[in-house]
């Protein structure tokens, strides 16, 4: 990935990061206010979320002054603390939609790889199916409440996790492309806007 | 008991503060207890919570004790009404 591309996806992270702390604060307040163990799970998923999305905006930016074969294996340790970040989130996520059903389990498989950043690779590639199984539940279960009650809310709501089970998508068929990557991005954070309007809109009425 | 037909604590103060406040006036303990749908034993202490909460008052008027909403109990439930709606903008139950 070259420099100007490292800076584009620093912004785009930092924009998301930012959009999912603010989520993550009015659900915190409604959690208070409700006392509803559902919104302290939508919280806490959107704290690490934007955990995560400021970790790998940093490693990014740590990545930048280093050598381009050392800067791709940084980069790839972000990638990899992200990746868990957001896998715990949508685990959290999906628990939050289903405190009565039996949670998803995820044990993801081990190969006795010969090089470590194959077994991160690949390790990565299992959390982010799992994460893209986990957001794709969380969808569903948002447009059938949609579909129930009407509420616009809950359809930009549902929207916006639907930008981020495209966002997974892409990366899971992204084969080492940084335009690719970049593109999932910024799917990513007009997923995060989708959500922020809806706050804001249940806010400001 | 279903999930939709469960009332939480918080929701059961709502509805109590809504009956209280309903059309500007201040209202007898009976319109309450029949708005609020809850019994009168867990009523009274509910108001007498509610009142040093400063979310109502009560009045002596024409000999019979009424309950008003203040300002503090209005805000109250607008905010109640705000997280609810953020709630079920994420299709979450609350």
């Amino acid at each position: 990935m070259d420099l100007v591309l490292f800076k584009i996806e620093i912004a785009v992270e930092s924009l998301s990061a930012i959009m999912a702390f603010v989520i993550w604060y009015y659900a915190y307040r409604a959690y208070r206010f409700l006392s509803s163990v559902s919104l302290l799970f939508l919280s806490a998923s959107f704290l690490l979320l934007a955990i995560g999305l400021i970790s790998q905006a940093a490693y990014t930016y740590l990545a930048m002054p280093l050598i381009a074969r050392y800067r791709s294996i940084f980069f790839g340790e972000g990638y990899l603390l992200y990746s868990v970040l957001s896998l715990a989130a949508f685990l959290i996520l999906a628990f939050a939609y289903s405190i009565n059903e039996r949670p998803a389990t995820l044990a993801p498989a081990f190969s006795p790889f010969k090089n470590f950043i194959t077994l991160r690779a690949s390790f990565s590639y299992v959390i982010q199916v799992a994460s893209t199984i986990l957001l794709v539940f969380v969808v569903a279960k948002i447009f059938s409440e949609y579909m129930t009650k009407k509420s616009s809310y809950s359809f930009y709501v549902g929207m916006g996790f639907t930008f981020m089970v495209v966002q997974q998508f892409v990366r899971l068929v992204d084969i080492d492309s940084d335009v690719f990557y970049i593109i999932s991005s910024i799917i990513q954070l007009v997923g995060f806007a989708f959500i922020l309007f809806a706050v804001w809109r249940v806010s400001s009425k | 008991m279903s999930r939709e037909k469960y009332r939480s604590r918080i929701s059961i103060i709502v509805d109590v503060l809504k009956a209280i406040g309903e059309e500007g006036k201040d209202q007898k303990l009976t319109h309450i207890l029949s708005k609020a749908n809850i019994p009168y034993s867990r009523l009274t202490s509910l108001l007498e919570e509610l009142e040093k909460l400063e979310f109502i008052k009560s009045v002596e008027n024409e000999n019979k004790r009424v309950y008003v909403l203040t300002q503090k109990g209005r805000k109250y439930i607008a905010e109640y009404e705000k997280f609810k709606r953020f709630s079920e903008a994420f299709g979450l139950r609350i």
